[in-house]
Parts: structure tokens; sequence; C-alpha cells
């Protein structure tokens, strides 16, 4: 049977985790104090006053003064993590893409490529700290976009029964078909004409780290997406590796202050850009599959939010050896 | 400031308080009006050590816990005396008011007197 002090210390869980390790045992201390000795349960007032003292404090850290350079460094990371994320999304399709190539237009080959290399200029000038350049080269990429968009939708009608987002690849040709696809670029000139320093979201993260998660994000994407059309050609791709890519990369972001506002910030676009794909297809008629893909999605964010530690420590970007 | 911030500063303006001294304090200083909750305490002591208007002073281990005290700061201190300087400023022209209204009436009720008692005469 729980005690008082159990039931007292269970509420403090409405606090922050750095609040509750500095002043829990203070905190349960006086509630016990001016709870007499006769109390057995807690006073439902003192649960409320509880709770919104929590709530209180966790809004004021979230959106407080003290909370303005975690604001500015979410912002700066988010101008850094978005063009990369688009620039990894696209990259990932190319190995596909190489291969269908010689069965498209040039044009609908070619003037991807040509987009995905000004969104690579965009990085590097953000990276270099030129970030006017690379906000003029975003929302220049935003244009050409839309105006490709705008002709694909205009000259490649869609065969009946089958819309955009259903064709068996998604390239970046194809996906531009629909208006969601202009959205990521958007949000990234955004970011990038209104994040102070972008460069120095990089230096947070770690250059090397970026770079770790590029490359193994962008061979993971061309890897699963080959197996999936030529072991399972009759399958339509479930995204199940974005899926598990981008909650890893949201798992290791919730762990510092500055990354759950990356979330706030990049989150609400994610789910508009991927309608909701990642954690629920819409191609599933079956709840079954759907449930599957939400709890694999939810273990693989919170295996990454504790730090896979397969070596004793370290985490799931950088396990130390045992040695 | 609000009514609790208020006398939680008042209370550290004695001196070094720890949490529990600092709810017994308040409702002394409020004459038992103000129950302050451990929850209300330490998010009004936390906005305030953010603000820079208290600051721990130290820490005592008593029965395997730790009680830590907080003091008040510089800046808390005026802060504090600019609140109460304000506050009594404003029951001093509520007091002027009251008095004057309560002499006003005392006279007027005087000048109706005789014009009433003369009526009846």
């Amino acid at each position: 049977m729980s005690t008082l002090e159990d039931r007292y210390r269970r509420l403090l869980a409405f606090y922050p985790r750095e609040h509750r390790a500095r002043h829990g045992e203070e905190m349960v201390g006086v509630m016990l104090a001016t709870a007499g000795a006769e109390r057995r349960r807690p006073d439902p007032g003192d649960v409320l006053d509880i709770v919104k003292g929590g709530l209180q404090i966790r809004l004021r850290h979230a959106f407080g003064p003290e909370s303005a350079v975690h604001w500015r460094d979410a912002l700066n990371i988010a101008a850094i993590v978005a063009p990369l994320h688009l620039l990894v999304s696209e990259v990932g399709t190319w190995g596909m893409a190489l291969w269908v190539a010689g069965a498209l237009l040039p044009i609908l080959t070619l003037l991807p490529i040509a987009l995905t290399l000004l969104q690579f200029l965009v990085l590097v000038l953000a990276l270099r700290g030129m970030r006017r350049a690379a906000a003029a080269g975003a929302w220049i990429s935003l244009a050409a976009n839309v105006a490709m968009s705008v002709r694909f939708r205009a000259e490649m009608p869609v065969s009946s029964g089958q819309s955009a987002v259903s064709l068996p690849l998604e390239f970046p040709f194809v996906s531009l078909g629909t208006a969601f696809d202009v959205l990521p670029v958007l949000v990234v000139a955004l970011l990038l004409t209104f994040a102070p320093r972008p460069a120095e979201g990089a230096a947070l993260i770690g250059r090397r780290r970026l770079l770790h998660w590029a490359v193994t994000a962008a061979l993971t994407l061309n890897v699963v997406g080959a197996l999936e059309y030529f072991l399972t050609p009759e399958i339509i791709p479930d995204g199940m590796a974005t899926t598990a890519l981008v909650c890893m990369a949201c798992g290791a972001a919730s762990r510092t202050p500055a990354g759950r506002r990356v979330l706030v910030l990049l989150l609400p676009p994610l789910v508009v850009i991927y309608q909701g794909v990642p954690l629920s297809s819409p191609y599933d008629s079956d709840w079954f599959p759907t449930v599957v893909r939400v709890m694999v999605a939810t273990v693989i964010f919170i295996v990454a939010r504790r730090g896979f530690r397969p070596y004793g420590s370290g985490t799931v970007s950088f396990p130390e050896p045992l040695a | 400031m609000q009514e609790p911030t208020f006398l939680i500063l008042t209370a550290l303006a004695a001196g070094p308080q720890h949490g529990y001294g600092v709810i017994t304090d308040v409702q002394e200083i409020s004459g038992g009006r103000v129950r302050l909750r451990a929850g209300t305490l330490y998010a009004a002591l936390d906005r305030l050590q953010s603000e820079g208007l208290i600051a721990t002073d130290r820490e005592e281990i008593v029965d395997g816990r730790v009680r830590r005290y907080y003091r008040l700061t510089g800046e808390g201190g005026t802060r504090l005396a600019a609140e109460a300087e304000r506050l009594r400023r404003h029951a001093d022209a509520a007091s002027i008011r009251l008095r004057a209204r309560l002499t006003g009436g005392a006279l007027m009720g005087l000048g109706a007197a005789p014009s009433h008692a003369g009526g009846t005469a």
C-alpha cells in the first residue's frame, strides 16, 4: 500500500525533470509538514494546487523570458535540419530514379536533379554562415518548385483510377503533382529567412553528427526503396523506413530543451508533408498494420530518446565501445 | 505584484527561510487569511528566482531530507520596498478620503439637524 509520501511524490510528475531533481525532496518535505499526522491521502485542494504549480512552471520554462535562448537555438537548428531533411528525402530516391530515368522524359529527370543541387547549394550557404544568400536561394528554389508543380499538374494528367500520390514510386517529379510538394521548400525558405544564425544550429548538433545522420538516412532510404521495389513490386511502399528515421531523429532531439523546441517548430509541417503516412498509411483499410506501425514508431522514438546503449554507454549515434 | 508574491517577499525580508517556514510566516503576516500551498509556493519561488528577486541561501539535511533556505536579493528588497511604498500611498489616500467622507457626513449631519429642529419647532 502506498504511503502519503509516495502519493505526494507521484504528483511531482507534473513538474519538469530538472525542477523535480532540484526541489522534489524539498517539496515532499513541505507537503508532509503541512499535511498533519492524521492524513492518509493528499487533500484534493493540494492536488489541484500541485498540478497547477507544475503546469505554471512548465509553461514559464517553455515560453518565459529564460526560454528565449532555447527558442533562438531551436530556430537556428531547424533552419539547418529542414533543408537537410529535404535534401536527404530527395537523394534517398535517386537510386530508383536513375534506374527508371531512361523511361522518362529528360526534363522530368534533369529538372528535379537541378532543384536538388540548388537545395544542396542552399544548405552549403547556410552552413558557411551566408544566411541571406541561403534564404535567397531557398526562395528561388520555392519559385522553381511552384512553376514545376504547376507545369506537371497541367501536362501530366493521371490515368483514371490512379492518383498522383498513389503511384508506386515517390520521386520528386511525381510528388510535385500535389500542392503539398512545395510546402517543405516553403518551410525551408521561411526558416532561413527568420533564423538569426543557422550555422550555429549546425554547430550545436555537431557537423560530424549531421553528416553521419544524413549519409546513413540517404543510404537507408535508397537500399530500402530498392528492396521494396525488387522484392515486393506488387506492394506499395509504406514509408516505414522514413517513419523509423524520423522517429529516431525526433527521439534524439527530444532529449534537450532546444531539441524539443525544434520538434514544436518542425512537427506540424512534417505531419502535413507526409499526410500522416508515417503513422497511418492511407493505403491500409485494415487497422492492424496501422497499430503495428504506431507501436514500432513509438518504440523507436522511446529508444532514441533514452539513448540506445548497446555497449554500456553512449547513444545510438555515438556508441562507445567496451574497450 | 500579486498578494502571495508580496507576502513571500515580506516573509523573506526578515531573513532567510525554508519553504515550510515561508508558509507559516505568510500565514502569520496575513493574520491566518492566506494559507500558501506547496504548489503555489514553489511556482512563486521558481519565478522569483528566475527574476533575480530571491536566491538560494544555504541547504541543510533534516531527517534525511534537503531543506533549502531562500533569501531576498538586493533587487528583491528594492522591489518589495517599492511595492510597500505604493501600497502605503494607496492606503493613505484611502484613509484620507474615508476621513473626509466621515467628517463631511458628520458636518452635513450637524448642519441638517438645526434646520430640521427649526422646522419642527
